[in-house]
């Protein structure tokens, strides 16, 4: 690749990279718990050897009298990468429906669940069922922690804002009587920031997020459960929109300097026919 | 003739600097911080071309002084290192928190994790696993007390810097301004050094003012952008056709002058 390219070919990857965070961010507007990814950009530099540096200066005597040069030799914008994709970290909309199983958090913190491969993964994505065994479980069957087993007989089921598991069993003589069966937890971290996307709604802990800080809901800083309602995604569209449309405008103008730099190239290569 | 082609290169040359300065300004449009870089064109030095036979004229024009000059002749151009322009970027609202924007001449006083200092007005802010405000690559925010600690509630930033988190203060971020004509280095992602290591910034009372929840974005402005590009572009035309012209004459003196 003749490296002039390179410096407009950066500028439509990194806005192509910008485009797909905003698709994947407005295909999952409607998905339960899921939180908006933005991209940051950051400056990519390469050394420069000026077609000046013969005309006898000295090397690193600044330029331009009043002016801000930054001296010969010096590093100068290439191009531009993408520097993170971060996610953000608001809250989604809570809203109502009747199913018992299905939680949202008001606040601070995620559900700890256990993935296929035993490791512990973190999600805000509350929409909860029963396995056929009896255990909650998210909708892709991970094992919520810590673990909580429903009998078979239980009905009535309920989990309350604390997060405790409630059921009615009827005893050996007939009378009913309520139990609690389990006790769903919340994690939030120092810097959830840090935290890994693993896809399917879950995060893991990094280096950068720190370990869990697990607890009960409504205590150490974490959120309250709310049971029998969703959390919607943090996805705000108008947002989406404005970004998609100024990421497309850079497209274009890194599009057009590098067709332009294309048609340069061409003369040069006509000079002599 | 020769020099014709050589003036002609060196403004292809340079048109094609300014073309590939423009992609990079281009590729920055959305690079919150970035400061636009410029080139400039400078004449190569000129050449004083002289008649040299003079000892021919001084018989005919004994009065004339010698030598006799014919005039001045440009070599060329070249491109000056890069300028950066440091005027102020778009203020854009982002309603997050950390999010922190500067409107004024000040930087961010920032240190890295080996302890180097170095200023940037990329407001992206997030905090570390130990609570610490940091940019993107992990450095620091300078307060007035070594790097501010926000820890992991809720933090309100006023517009003079000082930092409240979850309602107490922890200090004021160390906003360094740098004289006009004080160089200073890109050293990438956004962040900068004084080109003089001895410089002092200093500071002057609410000169640079701090907005939370919104990001300076880069200074590159697109219609001025696609202005430059197509300058360069049809500079280099130009430049081209002349190079061309040069050695179409060229070579009519080398197979046409003196043919019977």
């Amino acid at each position: 690749m003749l490296p002039a390219l390179a410096g407009p070919m950066s500028g439509m990857f990194a806005q192509q990279q910008a485009i797909d965070v905003i698709a994947a961010n407005l295909a999952n507007v409607n998905t339960t718990g899921y939180r908006a990814r933005h991209v940051e950009f950051h400056d990519l530099l390469q050394q420069h050897l000026p077609l000046g540096a013969s005309s006898g200066r000295a090397v690193d005597e600044p330029l331009g009298g009043a002016g801000r040069s930054s001296g010969l030799l010096d590093l100068l914008t290439a191009g531009v990468r993408v520097g993170a994709i971060a996610h953000s970290f608001e809250p989604g909309r809570v809203i109502e429906d009747a199913d018992p199983y299905h939680l949202a958090i008001e606040g601070e913190g995620f559900f700890v669940v256990q993935t296929v491969d035993g490791g512990a993964a973190y999600t805000r994505d509350g929409s909860f069922k029963l396995d056929s065994i009896g255990r909650l479980v998210t909708a892709n069957g991970d094992v919520v922690l810590p673990e909580t087993r429903i009998p078979a007989d239980a009905t009535d089921i309920r989990i309350d804002d604390a997060g405790l598991v409630m059921a009615r069993l009827v005893a050996e003589d007939g009378t009913e009587f309520d139990v609690v069966v389990g006790e769903v937890q919340l994690a939030r971290f120092v810097n959830p920031h840090g935290l890994a996307a693993l896809g399917g709604n879950l995060f893991s802990a990094t280096d950068a997020s720190g370990d869990p800080i697990v607890g009960y809901s409504a205590s150490d800083g974490l959120g309250r459960i709310r049971a029998g309602a969703l959390e919607t995604s943090n996805v705000d569209i108008a947002e989406q929109m404005t970004a998609m449309l100024i990421g497309q405008r850079a497209y274009g103008l890194s599009a057009r300097v590098l067709q332009s730099l294309d048609e340069m190239l061409g003369l040069a290569n006509n000079l002599r026919r | 003739m020769l020099r014709g082609i050589y003036s002609a290169a060196s403004a292809m040359l340079t048109a094609f600097q300014r073309q590939e300065q423009t992609a990079a300004n281009l590729a920055n449009i959305n690079t919150p911080g970035y400061k636009r870089d410029a080139f400039v064109a400078r004449s190569a030095p000129s050449i004083t071309e002289v008649r040299n036979f003079e000892g021919l004229l001084s018989v005919a024009y004994p009065t004339r002084p010698f030598p006799l000059k014919v005039g001045e002749v440009g070599t060329g151009v070249f491109n000056d290192p890069v300028i950066t322009d440091f005027s102020a970027g778009d203020v854009r609202e982002t309603g997050r928190e950390l999010d922190l924007a500067l409107i004024g001449p000040g930087y961010y006083q920032m240190r890295s994790t080996e302890g180097a200092t170095f200023y940037s007005r990329d407001g992206q802010f997030s905090r570390d696993s130990a609570g610490r405000l940091v940019d993107a690559h992990g450095n620091f925010v300078v307060g007035n007390d070594g790097p501010i600690v926000v820890g992991f509630g809720s933090v309100a930033v006023e517009a003079d810097g000082s930092v409240y988190a979850d309602g107490q203060p922890v200090g004021q971020l160390w906003i360094r301004e740098f004289p006009v004509d004080a160089p200073l280095r890109k050293i990438g992602g956004g962040d900068f050094i004084p080109v003089d290591p001895d410089l002092a910034p200093t500071f002057s009372e609410g000169a640079t003012i701090v907005q939370q929840g919104a990001i300076e974005y880069s200074n590159v402005d697109p219609s001025r952008a696609v202005a430059e590009m197509l300058s360069a572009s049809r500079s280099y035309e130009a430049a081209q056709r002349i190079l061309q012209m040069s050695d179409a004459i060229l070579e009519r003196s080398v197979n046409d002058i003196g043919r019977v």
